[in-house]
């Protein structure tokens, strides 16, 4: 890798190069019975290199095809070149060597199948509370992840990480209907975070939200004021003001936030983090570009006060890094990505936030969103809802969905409760094509005038 | 060694009475860009392994990404020697000759270099100019692949096939529209595809609240696509519907749909994006008819769901890792002879939905979906009155199907789905 690196001085205005092992196994259950019990491994290694303001990168998987991929970059960059009017000059980073591990007490590496199997088992079985459970899977998997990084700037960065998530798919028939519903566990660590337990009463958990949607009426169309529960906060914090949030958007005016920087763009009740320091299933100590990572707060108070950075963008914009410069793998250049990111708690008991509500929907956990960053519409879907009336919680409700703009809906949050948790749910983000696992949270929120899609 | 030789090398290893490899090489390259600077430029070369190895019902699993074949031998008898006994265990498919599938592999695609790939992505984006819009993003990408397969009943097979892509979001104000082509063979013409995202991109600029209400649609290439792929694949996968999941489980024969939908499976479309000659388990690609003139016909099946079935594999395996593991390959609606204009004309009144955002939260299992819309029309006696943007589309795909009064002539693939615009009833918009 060095050699590699140092051929390329002089060639470029700035290289780096980058080496992953990977190594990984699941095992995966449906209907009470284990089918497959696997296990992955990966090595490779990915080489960048700064032309005219343009990047080349190429990834392979063995260290004697590193030259040539590093001539392959210098050739990509190049061929861009003719078409860039951006410059880029990288600021210097002090030269720095790190070795860093995230703990871990139990290594993954080491715990047999058999054990992983058994916890699979024991989920499946936990779901089946009722004949209505028609079927089920549910899968774990753990990580563990070893990078080096170095680039001609003088960083020579190596870390370690485990990480696992198991979780449970139940669906269940009433008559016609079928309903399905997921829950989960994910976080940094090694088997101890599967042994903590919990597993079952995450599978529990799941089947008897089934059974709420299976007598559940479809929501209704309309707007109204909704209150979201801290995994949707989350979500709705990740999407919708996250991805705006990250300064490659800004730099190519792709964020409905660009622009804004100082000026209201929520309430003043609401104030929103990215954090890699928190203990979550985000967490990681240095990033793909061996920064450290930095809790990033991105709208406090309701002003928008800060992004995520990589290093050219921070660069670029003139600010420190921030240690938000992520890869999904060895074969894929890191960019601006999410670590741990929520919206900080305030002052309600969850009582108070259904108060003097006449007609609202409480929506519940997270069943698939999406934003369009640049304009800042956004859908997103509930598990399951449930009818306010009058400040009550009233018939449960399923297919809740709800969409907007991200400034108008968090210029409406009129409430913000005191429950603020990251919620350590099996997610990887994804962004041009890399995934990259995150955690997100907040507390439970009320947000007036949301408009809800369902039958009208 | 190439992949072929590189399975043959696994075999030799492997004594197991049940076994399956498979060798994939890739390499891959695409160029995007920061606005209407191409900036970054990325290429790939990479070796996947995959073994199976199969024994008295139990089945044990091993990938290696650029890894050593030893490692991924042992880790796979490992993960065998731990499993359970499956009374499903289904053997591994049996040597037949492989179907011929024309147009997977195009020289001139696997010898496009970087200079090339810029020249298009510039002349896509140079083919979108106006003075009232910007390019957001474009991107154009490239791939070769080399698939190699072995099993212990002696298959052996190997494809080579391209594929290369072009993508091109432009903005205009707050409004943007995005579209993206792809193909095996070096026929895309990107200036078209261009002109066709800045046409649909100024149609959209000035749109306008609509009343909400339930609405008559025509559903254009990306919404069809949208709501077959998140909803009609998964309730057509064979294991969904063993398992009870699938509220088309029990209806095969019935009409569930009206008699204009005929949708098949066809793993051997001539230059199709999913066409394949064999799939993950070494099964030859075949065609399977799904709904015929509005009756369900079938289901999809690998190797493991075929034999709890007590069917044949329809060659849809999409992954050796998990079991069973089905993925619609390119899934056909046959098209109807109304142009676009003739099926607005056809239902007077309604809405045109051209893109939509958000079908992946959709609800496969009861069918409801709610879809945001990007560039959507109010049409008044078959004519577009104004756009309609950031509404929320909603219905039930098993609904939709039964009121499909008229299926569009033009066709267009789009991931795993080739169909036409369709026009359907009834559905409900909040605005």
């Amino acid at each position: 890798m060095e050699g590699v690196l140092r051929k390329l001085e002089g060639r470029c205005d700035f290289a780096d190069v980058g080496r992953s092992r990977v190594h990984s196994s699941f095992v995966e259950a449906k209907d009470r019975q284990v089918l497959t019990l696997g296990t992955l491994e990966s090595e490779g290694f990915g080489v960048r290199v700064l032309v005219d303001g343009c990047w080349g990168f190429a990834s392979v998987n063995a260290e004697d095809q590193l030259a040539d991929a590093a001539e392959r970059a210098l050739r990509l960059a190049k061929a861009s070149a003719r078409f860039n009017t951006v410059t880029v000059s990288m600021d210097e980073i002090p030269a720095r060597k790190v070795r860093h591990s995230t703990p871990w007490v139990e290594d993954v590496r080491d715990v047999s199948l058999e054990e992983k199997k058994d916890l699979v088992s024991r989920m499946e079985k936990a779901c089946y509370i009722d004949d209505a459970i028609r079927t089920t899977s549910s899968l774990y998997k753990d990580t563990h992840v070893e990078r080096t990084y170095i680039d001609t700037a003088g960083s020579d960065v190596e870390t370690a990480i485990q990480r696992l998530f198991f979780r449970s798919v139940v669906k269940g028939r009433c008559g016609d209907l079928i309903q399905e519903t997921t829950d989960g566990h994910a976080d940094v660590g090694g088997f101890e975070v599967a042994r903590r337990g919990g597993a079952e009463a995450l599978a529990v958990d799941a089947a008897e939200r089934v059974l709420r949607l299976l007598d559940a009426k479809p929501a209704p169309g309309g707007t109204f004021p909704v209150v979201m529960n801290p995994e949707l906060v989350g979500v709705f914090v990740h999407e919708a003001v996250g991805h705006a949030c990250e300064a490659d958007h800004i730099l190519a005016g792709t964020s409905a936030f660009a622009g804004r920087e100082g000026t209201a763009v929520g309430s003043d009740l609401v104030t929103i983090a990215d954090d890699p320091t928190l203990p979550g299933y985000g967490h990681y100590a240095f990033d793909c570009e061996g920064i450290a990572g930095v809790r990033t707060v991105l709208i406090e108070g309701g002003t928008l006060i800060g992004f995520m950075h990589s290093r050219e963008s921070a660069s670029r914009l003139g600010v420190a890094p921030n240690g938000h410069g992520r890869s999904g793998s060895y074969a894929q250049p890191p960019i601006v990505r999410m670590s741990n990111t929520h919206m900080s708690g305030g002052d309600h008991d969850l009582e108070e936030l259904f108060e003097g509500i006449k007609r609202g929907v409480y929506m519940r956990g997270e069943y698939g969103g999406v934003v369009n960053t640049t304009s800042g519409e956004f859908l997103f879907k509930s598990k399951e809802g449930q009818l306010i009336e009058n400040g009550e919680l009233g018939e449960p409700l399923r297919d809740a969905a709800m969409t907007g703009q991200v400034r108008e809906t968090l210029l409406h949050v009129s409430r913000v409760g005191k429950d603020m948790r990251l919620v350590h749910k099996p997610g990887a983000c994804g962004k041009q094509g890399q995934h990259v696992p995150v955690d997100l949270g907040g507390p439970h929120i009320r947000v007036e005038e949301v408009r809800v899609g369902g039958s009208v | 060694m190439g992949p072929s030789e590189l399975v043959d090398e696994i075999i030799r290893r492997l004594d197991t009475p049940f076994f399956e490899v498979a060798v994939a090489t890739t390499g891959s390259t695409t160029l995007s860009t920061e606005r209407e600077s191409i900036r970054n430029a990325e290429s790939g070369e990479k070796i996947v392994i995959d073994v199976r190895a199969g024994d008295g019902g139990r089945v044990g699993y091993a990938r290696s990404v650029g890894g050593e074949a030893g490692i991924t031998v042992r880790n796979a008898l490992e993960a065998l020697r731990l499993s359970n006994v499956d009374e499903h265990f289904p053997g591994v498919t049996e040597a037949t000759k492989l179907p011929k599938v024309p147009g997977l592999f195009d020289r001139k695609v696997a010898d496009l270099g970087p200079d090339d790939l810029a020249d298009k992505l510039r002349a896509l984006m140079d083919a979108a100019a106006s003075p009232k819009l910007e390019v957001e993003e474009a991107a154009i990408s490239t791939s070769m692949s080399t698939s190699a397969f072995g099993n212990s009943a002696g298959v052996r097979a190997e494809e080579k096939a391209t594929m290369w892509s072009a993508a091109l979001v432009l903005a205009g104000g707050t409004v943007n529209v995005w579209d993206y082509d792809s193909s095996r063979a070096l026929d895309i013409d990107v200036e078209s595809l261009g002109r066709q995202v800045r046409d649909l991109t100024l149609a959209s600029l000035k749109p306008k609240k609509v009343e909400s209400g339930r609405f008559n649609a025509v559903l254009g290439h990306h919404t069809v696509t949208e709501l077959v792929s998140n909803l009609l694949a998964p309730a057509i996968n064979g294991d969904v519907v063993q398992r009870g999941g699938s509220p088309l489980a029990d209806r095969v024969g019935e009409a569930v749909a009206s008699p204009t939908v005929t949708i098949t499976d066809d793993g051997l479309l001539p230059s199709g994006l999913v066409s394949q000659l064999f799939d993950a388990e070494g099964t030859p690609s075949c065609t399977t008819p799904l709904v015929t003139k509005g009756v369900l016909k079938g289901f999809l099946h690998d190797n493991y769901t075929a034999t709890r079935g007590g069917v044949a594999s329809t060659g849809n395996c999409s992954s050796l890792s998990i079991r069973p593991s089905i993925h619609p390959n390119n899934l056909v609606i046959a098209p109807g002879t109304l142009s676009t204009e003739d099926l607005l004309g056809e239902m007077g009144d309604g809405l045109h939905i051209e893109l939509p955002m958000g079908g992946f939260t959709a609800n496969a299992s009861s069918g409801d979906f709610s879809l945001h819309v990007l560039a959507g029309f109010l049409v008044k006696d078959g004519e577009v009155v104004h756009a309609v943007r950031d509404a929320i589309l909603s219905g039930n795909m098993y609904d939709m199907l039964g009121t499909v009064e008229a299926v569009g002539s033009e066709v267009r693939q789009i991931s795993h789905v080739v169909a036409p615009p369709l026009l359907v009833r009834d559905l409900s918009l909040v605005s």
